[in-house]
């Protein structure tokens, strides 16, 4: 009481524990005010007037209706959580703007572009594929065959190529010796560049279907081409970037050169980059083209539109509809096959023969149009037989198999019963 | 809940939803919203003008989500955000000029609490009502934040962006100046009738 009406306001409402009590009554706290007021009758008509304040100022809580409230929340949620979809019909709607001009800017960016090393050179030299070999053709037009896919092939500073088989023991050859030394003389391949301009060496890996190669390039990038893939690149890059053309699919390790851009081309799409971890597919025969981001950035050019990536992004280019989409993603699928492994998560089965046909250069037939469709999930090792993958196959989903040599038929499962 | 366990659990909320746990966005929107929207009917009579700010408050929130700090305290960034917002909503400001919170009008609205003596009441009411009329629109929004949506002095002098003891002496001016002026009122009102 003292306390109180020695401030001479008798002021209640700046008291913590009053308003405590009027807005939040306990058993407690009214037993101590009830005190309060028989103690301090004088106090009675302050303590009225600070309880009707608050009350007064303390309006009945309007709430938002529940219907509202929901309401809100989807209209929210749909804007958050669903980021990728607008993005998505942002760049479709993008695309289509831009595919009046995409023609015409696709051929000059390869028959025109006298920077390009590399591009120009892709239509030139279309290599029968006819064969079994991995095929390494030099700038001289001379070839170099193997065998077997069991090693790498390493262009160090100097342009020179180390071959090295992993059978057990390494052996490293050196093949393609002091090539500045011919620099420009060879008639064989070499970019069509702007006269007077240095000659680019170019090389090229052509890995057929069943096979897969992994190559590291003269600035020390690594490069993984699957089964009936080629890949043009120059013995040595230049100063100002460091240019190559893939057809088919590739996983690149770009090491790292803030001074010179690495490009990869594709007949569809051209991811440029300083130093990351990306899969590119172009597959001629396929009807689309993709590409995955798995670490840094990239910028990807596809139909003359700059689409930039982060990592888990999937770029995808749907050739015949010209539509663009770019989608978060589980990269893993997409680059398990440098690895040996084939992941399937809710992939359809028609997808996966596809793969399995070119891994192991061998044809998958269906014998019904509701198989093709199945949906796979799991984990497939493509270090077995592609006969073993197909039984593996036959364990979970209701197929049969044939196994030919060179082919192999899978059909829908008739019942037991 | 006490209140150290309200701080506690408010804490961790935030916590969750900053190191990317998303259901607890979803926590904190039910938790908030109806607190939010009553605090943003204070700046905008228009109801729609609200649920716009509050809806790009939590788009915001979800997409800054990796920029926000575990420290930082939920619930006086979302009052200060919505409020905020519903500046920029209610648009002829310029879209440069740099804004100043402190300047918005706070709306309030008085409701009799009592039943039992109605007409007594709403004299009552009126009289606190013009008495409130003359708080700074600064005061008022201290005495709503402080009573009605019942932030702590911390929180308050976050939202009102000033420090703990200026957000101390708002209230309490702002509550003395209430006083004095129902009084006189009420005085008034007793002698001339």
């Amino acid at each position: 009481m003292a306390e109180v009406s020695n401030k001479g306001v008798n002021n209640f409402i700046i008291r913590d524990d009053f308003v405590e009590w009027v807005q939040y009554p306990t058993a407690g706290s009214d037993w101590y005010w009830k005190q309060f007021q028989l103690d301090n009758p004088s106090s009675k008509a302050d303590i009225e007037e600070a309880i009707f304040i608050l009350k007064s100022i303390n309006p009945y809580e309007k709430q938002l209706e529940d219907k509202r409230l929901e309401k809100l929340w989807i209209s929210i949620s749909k804007k958050t959580v669903n980021r990728n979809r607008s993005k998505r019909i942002y760049i479709w709607s993008a695309a289509a703007s831009v595919v009046a001009i995409l023609g015409i800017s696709m051929l000059f960016y390869f028959s025109g572009n006298p920077e390009s090393e590399v591009a120009g050179f892709s239509s030139v030299a279309k290599v029968t594929e006819d064969t079994d070999e991995v095929r390494l053709i030099l700038s001289d037009n001379s070839e170099k065959t193997f065998s077997s896919d069991d090693l790498e092939i390493k262009y160090n500073k100097e342009g020179e190529i180390e071959v090295t088989t992993e059978n057990g023991e390494k052996s490293t050859s050196i093949i393609n010796k002091t090539p500045n030394a011919i620099n420009g003389k060879q008639k064989g391949i070499s970019s069509s560049g702007v006269v007077g301009a240095k000659v680019e060496q170019l090389n090229q890996l052509v890995v057929p279907r069943g096979k897969r190669m992994s190559l590291v390039l003269s600035d020390g990038s690594r490069l993984y081409l699957n089964s009936g893939s080629r890949a043009i690149y120059p013995v040595k890059f230049s100063e100002k970037r460091r240019e190559l053309f893939v057809e088919g699919e590739a996983y690149i390790e770009v090491a790292h050169d803030s001074k010179r851009p690495f490009i990869a081309i594709t007949d569809q799409v051209t991811v440029r980059v300083l130093g990351t971890k990306f899969n590119i597919s172009a597959y001629p025969e396929d009807s689309y083209c993709s590409v995955v981001l798995v670490e840094g950035n990239v910028q990807a050019e596809v139909n003359s539109q700059q689409i930039a990536m982060d990592p888990n992004h999937l770029l995808m280019y749907k050739k015949d509809t010209k539509e663009t989409s770019l989608d978060k993603t589980e990269v893993l699928p997409y680059i398990s096959w440098k690895d040996g492994w084939l992941y399937c998560k809710k992939e359809k089965l028609r997808v996966v023969a596809e793969k399995l046909s070119r891994y192991y250069n061998i044809k998958i037939e269906f014998q019904d149009e509701e198989t093709p469709e199945m949906t796979l999930y799991g984990k497939l090792d493509l270090k077995t037989d592609c006969s073993d993958i197909f039984k593996a196959i036959s364990a979970i989903a209701p197929i049969s198999c044939v196994v030919n040599e060179n082919e192999i038929i899978v059909s829908k499962k008739r019942d037991n019963n | 809940m006490d209140e150290i366990e309200k701080i506690q659990s408010e804490t961790k909320l935030w916590n969750d939803f900053v190191s990317g746990k998303n259901e607890a966005f979803k926590t904190i929107y039910y938790r908030y919203a109806n607190e939010l929207f009553r605090f943003g009917l204070h700046f905008s009579q228009s109801e729609d003008i609200v649920f716009d700010a509050m809806q790009d408050l939590f788009i915001d929130l979800y997409n800054y989500q990796p920029q926000l700090k575990s420290g930082d305290c939920i619930k006086q960034y979302l009052f200060v955000s919505l409020k905020r917002k519903i500046f920029r909503l209610q648009g002829e400001e310029n879209k440069y000029q740099s804004i100043d919170l402190s300047k918005m009008s706070f709306a309030y609205a008085l409701v009799s609490a009592d039943t039992d003596n109605e007409e007594m009441d709403n004299e009552k009411l009126k009289l606190l009502d013009k008495a409130m009329g003359e708080l700074s629109d600064r005061q008022r929004e201290a005495i709503y934040l402080r009573y009605v949506s019942g932030l702590s002095y911390e929180e308050l002098s976050e939202v009102l962006q000033l420090n703990y003891q200026s957000a101390r002496n708002l209230i309490h001016r702002g509550i003395e100046k209430l006083r004095k002026i129902y009084h006189k009122k009420s005085l008034s009102l007793f002698c001339s009738s």
